[in-house]
């Protein structure tokens, strides 16, 4: 018997192991990043190169992987538009992909490491343009679902976001926005307002106006209520209620 | 994209201390903070002082900045008092700040009565006054919305709905935070204090 409770021991502790050996072979490496911008920028519609990096834990480009990428519309019957890359230049890696459409596209980033077995993905939110806007920021990104997730979550007791998204302008000029709703918050509580502009345009949500690129973080500490204007929504206005 | 702007209120993580932030810009502070602080075109407007008030000649110093108008019967003469009594509490440091009004009702705001105006409420306020594209572009730097509204058939009978917020530029002349309507005054004191205590007098 005890022989028998041994070699169960020993196997599942070996295939426990080995589970493990496996997992770490193939699990991606969590410090890795993947950043996504393009040429230009933003996207417009026809072939566009998207920029690729793919990073370490100490911000060094990773060399040898191969890039795929897909771009969804998510409409029924549409194809995806597909690109692929596998040369490091200047640090990034370009991929051709033409855009069909001026829409929102959800774009997945898949990084094959040089190990052939090491798989990093990322998910991105991006609108294309059907005419090149003016944009002049040779730092622009777009930020990946993951990466919002991550901060919207992260304060999420005390901190109440809005991620102004990029293209949110040219959504609502098309007729495709969406009405706002009530922010609430809750001194004590859930009590700061942080609003983050990705988008290439300006936009004014109630008391505040947040340039492309900015963040306005602002804490409230007695009971209140703003209404204002709100470009980023197709009713045109929003109410920031403060609660005691 | 289902959501154009997401929105989430996600409860129940345990929570961090209110200054744990790690990308806030300066945590202590009571006004909307700007991140990155917000880089200003210059502007140089027609002042209460007699010269030219310019931006840009008021680095190392900082200045807090409101739109109004002189005959507003309630946000601007309430700020304004409430600035007075700010800038008074600030003691010797008050040399360091500049309270400046920027009238959006330049037809009926000539300099000579809006420079009665401001003094009215401290001798050491400036009252600016601009015209056409020139204020327009002031106020869209600031994101600031001003629409008559007509009281009778008077054409000079009208109120002005306008931005109700003061805004803090930096002494390196960025757009550091603002402060909404109705913030206590010794809040904003307070912001002032933190910040010329972090910057130290450059002459």
């Amino acid at each position: 018997m005890r022989y028998w409770i041994a070699v169960l021991a020993i196997a599942m502790i070996s295939g426990a192991a080995g589970v493990l050996f496996l997992l770490g072979q193939n699990q991606p490496d969590a410090v890795v990043k993947i950043s996504l911008t393009s040429a230009p920028f933003p996207l417009t519609v026809g072939t566009s190169t998207l920029l690729v990096s793919l990073t370490d834990g100490t911000g060094a480009p990773i060399e040898g992987a191969t890039i795929t990428v897909e771009g969804n519309l998510g409409h029924l019957g549409m194809l995806p538009m597909t690109g692929r890359g596998n040369t490091l230049v200047n640090e990034v890696y370009p991929v051709r992909i033409t855009w069909s459409s001026a829409d929102d596209w959800i774009i997945d980033v898949i990084a094959v490491l040089a190990d052939e077995t090491t798989v990093i993905r990322e998910q991105f939110e991006v609108y294309v343009y059907a005419i090149p806007p003016f944009y002049d920021n040779p730092a622009a990104r777009y930020r990946s679902v993951s990466e919002n997730t991550e901060i919207v979550t992260a304060n999420a007791d005390r901190e109440h976001w809005i991620i102004i998204a990029q293209g949110t302008q040219a959504v609502l000029r098309q007729g495709h926005g969406e009405d706002s709703e009530d922010i609430l918050l809750k001194v004590g509580g859930q009590d700061t307002l942080v609003i983050r502009n990705d988008d290439i345009a300006d936009h004014t949500v109630g008391p505040f106006f947040v340039r492309s690129g900015e963040t306005i973080r602002q804490r409230f500490t007695e009971p209140a209520v703003f209404q204002g204007v709100c470009s980023i929504s197709d009713n045109g206005s929003i109410n920031i209620i403060v609660e005691g | 994209m289902t959501y154009r702007w997401m929105i989430l209120t996600l409860v129940g993580l345990m929570g961090l201390s209110a200054c744990s932030g790690g990308d806030q810009a300066m945590p202590t502070l009571h006004g909307a903070i700007f991140d990155p602080p917000r880089a200003l075109t210059d502007f140089s407007l027609t002042s209460t002082t007699g010269q030219l008030f310019t931006l840009s000649e008021h680095r190392g110093e900082l200045v807090l900045l409101y739109f109004g108008y002189r005959t507003c019967p309630d946000f601007c003469p309430t700020t304004s008092i409430e600035l007075r009594d700010l800038y008074q509490e600030l003691g010797e440091s008050a040399e360091r700040v500049k309270v400046v009004f920027v009238t959006v009702d330049p037809e009926r705001d000539d300099l000579e009565s809006l420079t009665r105006y401001i003094a009215a409420f401290h001798k050491a306020f400036i009252g600016l006054r601009a015209e056409g594209d020139s204020l327009q572009s002031l106020m869209g730097q600031f994101g600031v919305i001003a629409e008559r509204r007509p009281l009778g058939d008077d054409p000079q009978s009208y109120l002005v709905d306008h931005t109700a917020s003061i805004f803090l530029i930096g002494t390196d002349g960025r757009l550091q935070a603002q402060y909404l309507y109705g913030k206590d005054y010794q809040d904003i004191l307070s912001d002032l204090k933190i910040i010329l205590k972090a910057t130290p007098r450059t002459n």
